[in-house]
């Protein structure tokens, strides 16, 4: 069941132009992450789904030099491939949008069916973060001739690695 | 913090306007009748291009009908949308309620003048120089960009649409899509006069040009100003609803975040956002769900080190609670996904919104137009810009009655008509007159005579009050008045005819 979603989620998200890969454990999950993130320049939130994740890259001193930006999620939807995303101390709403190419882990237990389902479950946060950022593939636009355009003032490219929670 | 001036519309005085007076930003105060300037319209090089580019959203998307799974939406966000009319105002007080307990500033304004007043005073008392804005159609409600550019505050659009039209002097011909009446050689064309140097009409040329230059202003702006899709009462939420990730970008890094919403955008409750989100952005993009829908629920909390300090939400009326009562309160329901402009053969025809010569061009325009405050009885014209085919109402995710409501306000523009009463009397004496056959064959004949005696150009211009009406009209040919009845009859005998010799051969 889970693993259909699981599985739904990258097909949705993939059709949004990103890229979901499902790994087998939180420890292949950050494999993923550190695999992807390479050695450019990264913001890493600090958020417990992150524990234990090195990144070969260093932080810039200005986080608009980041090319990477990697965080945790409030939760997913399968049906749309959507990421939310709140702020917090340490979890600043930049690492998501300022750098070229955002990677995310997202825990089975918080792959919602669909986007409703999702909405309902931030909806229950108490009390609600400052801010939430849904997302839903890489930034674009149609605004020219309609042509799609990937990456526009967001990320070019997003990734996420699904994994089973207990 | 240092604010300096605006990267991304550095050279703009290098740009040369080349544009209709009617598709200016700023709406000139007295305008003219518009069938004079929807016959400019067609002349216009752009209008066939838009109006090609227009047909193939309108043929790919298959704007007018209903995924099953959509359907369903459709239907609950039609319900949802009228729940808030019978007591608009409870909810704008619930929302508002939130809002502060939230940290946000609320500010109600009745008119554009107050609202263009709470945000240039929040600009001022914190020093602001430089504003990013994500896209906002209240905002051009209020003109609000040049009433701040001659405040000295400098204000940059950053949806790449809005960027466009900006830079030419121009507002959007579209709700969703400001730009669509432009191609890739027009906009490399602007671009290319700003940079001062030749550029790539390649929409990812064009993409990264306008990229770079924005990028600066995200991290310099003093202040962030969004429009609002959707304004949740129950937890004062404010959603934005994006592609690009401007809203997130204006939302997050500014140090001030103001956000302008018109009362309608209220919404019952958070969970809304379930079936409203999906809803908006089949019509608008057909898309399950944009890339980002931004959730605003107040300014950064202690420890956190972006987001506004400072979070306005600026909610303007402009003559919307007006509506409430009357069947015009459906426009009201409205969730601006531009869909009805596709979908409109005369909007396609003259080349988008601008010869509506108003803030919001084609049927939801038309509608919404002469209920806003700031020009009344101007575009009350405005609904005869439609050919009443009802192609908006299929193609109206919240099933707003679109044809209902602009007939409804032919009748109410034709009622308030100074000579409404002659207009009456003669609308009755002609009824009276082609009763009987006599009296239409009567005016047929005198109408073949007058074809025949008269000049043309006497013909074309109808004398008083007739004269404003002519305008921009085309006069059918008076010689031929009768030639579709005789065409008929010819027709209607050659049928007779072969059917009487069809019998006769059976007969045989």
């Amino acid at each position: 069941m889970k693993r259909e979603l699981a599985e739904l989620f990258r097909d949705r998200l993939a059709a949004a132009g990103g890229l979901a890969e499902l790994a087998a454990s939180h420890d292949e999950a950050l494999s993923l992450i550190r695999h992807w993130s390479g050695d450019r320049p990264v913001l890493v939130d600090d958020h417990p789904d992150l524990k234990g994740l090195e990144v070969a890259g260093a932080r810039p001193a200005d986080p608009w030099d980041a090319e990477v930006g990697i965080t945790g999620v409030l939760g997913a939807a399968a049906d749309t491939g959507t990421l939310a995303l709140g702020p917090a101390p340490g979890r600043p709403r930049g690492t998501a949008v300022l750098p070229g190419t955002h990677l995310a882990v997202v825990p089975l237990s918080r792959l919602y069916a669909d986007y409703a389902e999702l909405i309902a479950a931030l909806g229950r946060l108490d009390p609600m973060p400052s801010g939430m950022q849904l997302v839903t593939g890489p930034s674009r636009s149609g605004d020219i001739e309609s042509a799609m355009i990937q990456g526009m003032h967001g990320p070019r490219a997003v990734r996420v690695a699904v994994y089973p929670d207990a | 913090m240092t604010e300096q001036h605006s990267s991304a519309l550095a050279g703009r005085e290098r740009i040369r306007p080349d544009r209709p007076e009617w598709a200016a930003g700023d709406i000139p105060p007295h305008r003219r009748p518009l069938p004079l300037i929807t016959r400019d319209a067609l002349t216009v090089p752009t209008a066939r291009p838009t109006h090609d580019r227009l047909a193939a959203l309108n043929e790919q998307r298959h704007v007018g009908t209903w995924s099953p799974e959509v359907a369903e939406l459709r239907e609950r966000g039609a319900a949802i949308r009228r729940e808030t009319l019978p007591d608009l105002e409870k909810y704008l007080r619930q929302l508002t309620g939130n809002v502060e307990r939230n940290g946000g500033v609320v500010h109600r304004a009745a008119t554009p003048a107050d609202a263009r007043a709470a945000i240039e005073r929040i600009a001022r008392e914190n020093g602001v120089r430089l504003v990013v804005k994500s896209k906002s159609m209240a905002t051009e409600e209020i003109h609000l960009n040049s009433h701040l550019t001659a405040h000295g505050i400098e204000v940059v659009e950053t949806d790449l649409g809005e960027y466009i039209v900006q830079l030419a002097d121009e507002r959007p011909s579209h709700i969703v899509g400001p730009a669509l009446h432009k191609s890739r050689q027009d906009v490399a064309d602007l671009f290319g006069q700003l940079a001062g140097d030749v550029v790539s009409g390649e929409p990812d040329d064009l993409a990264a040009f306008a990229r770079t230059r924005l990028r600066a202003d995200f991290k310099a702006a003093g202040m962030g100003i969004s429009g609002v899709n959707f304004a949740a009462a129950d937890t004062g939420t404010l959603a934005i609803v994006t592609n690009e990730g401007n809203a997130d970008m204006v939302t997050s890094q500014p140090r001030i975040h103001v956000a302008v919403m018109t009362v309608e955008k209220v919404i019952p409750r958070f969970a809304d956002l379930g079936v409203l989100v999906p809803l908006l952005c089949d019509a608008a993009t057909k898309q399950r769900v944009s890339v980002y829908q931004t959730l605003v629920n107040g300014p950064r909390r202690e420890g956190e080190t972006d987001g506004p300090e400072q979070l306005h939400l600026v909610i303007l009326d402009n003559g919307r609670t007006k509506a409430l009562g009357t069947p015009q309160e459906e426009v009201l329901a409205c969730i601006r996904c531009g869909n009805c402009q596709i979908a409109c053969p005369v909007y396609r025809t003259v080349g988008g919104g601008h010869p509506y010569s108003a803030v919001y061009g084609g049927p939801i325009g038309a509608v919404l137009g002469p209920l806003l405050g700031e020009r009344p009885n101007q575009d009350s014209d405005l609904p005869f810009l439609s050919s009443l085919c009802g192609a908006c109402f299929d193609a109206c995710p919240v099933k707003i009655p679109i044809p209902d409501l602009l007939v409804n306000l032919r009748a109410e523009h034709e009622r308030a008509r100074p000579d409404a009463r002659t207009a009456r009397a003669g609308w009755r004496a002609w009824s009276l007159v082609w009763r009987t056959e006599t009296g239409f064959r009567v005016t047929l004949a005198a109408a073949r005579l007058a074809g025949r005696l008269l000049p043309e150009r006497l013909l074309a211009r109808l004398p008083g009050p007739g004269r404003g009406w002519a305008g921009g009209r085309t006069l059918p040919p008076l010689r031929e008045a009768g030639a579709f009845r005789r065409w008929f009859r010819r027709r209607e005998e050659t049928r007779d005819r072969k059917e009487n010799r069809a019998r006769d051969r059976r007969q045989a």
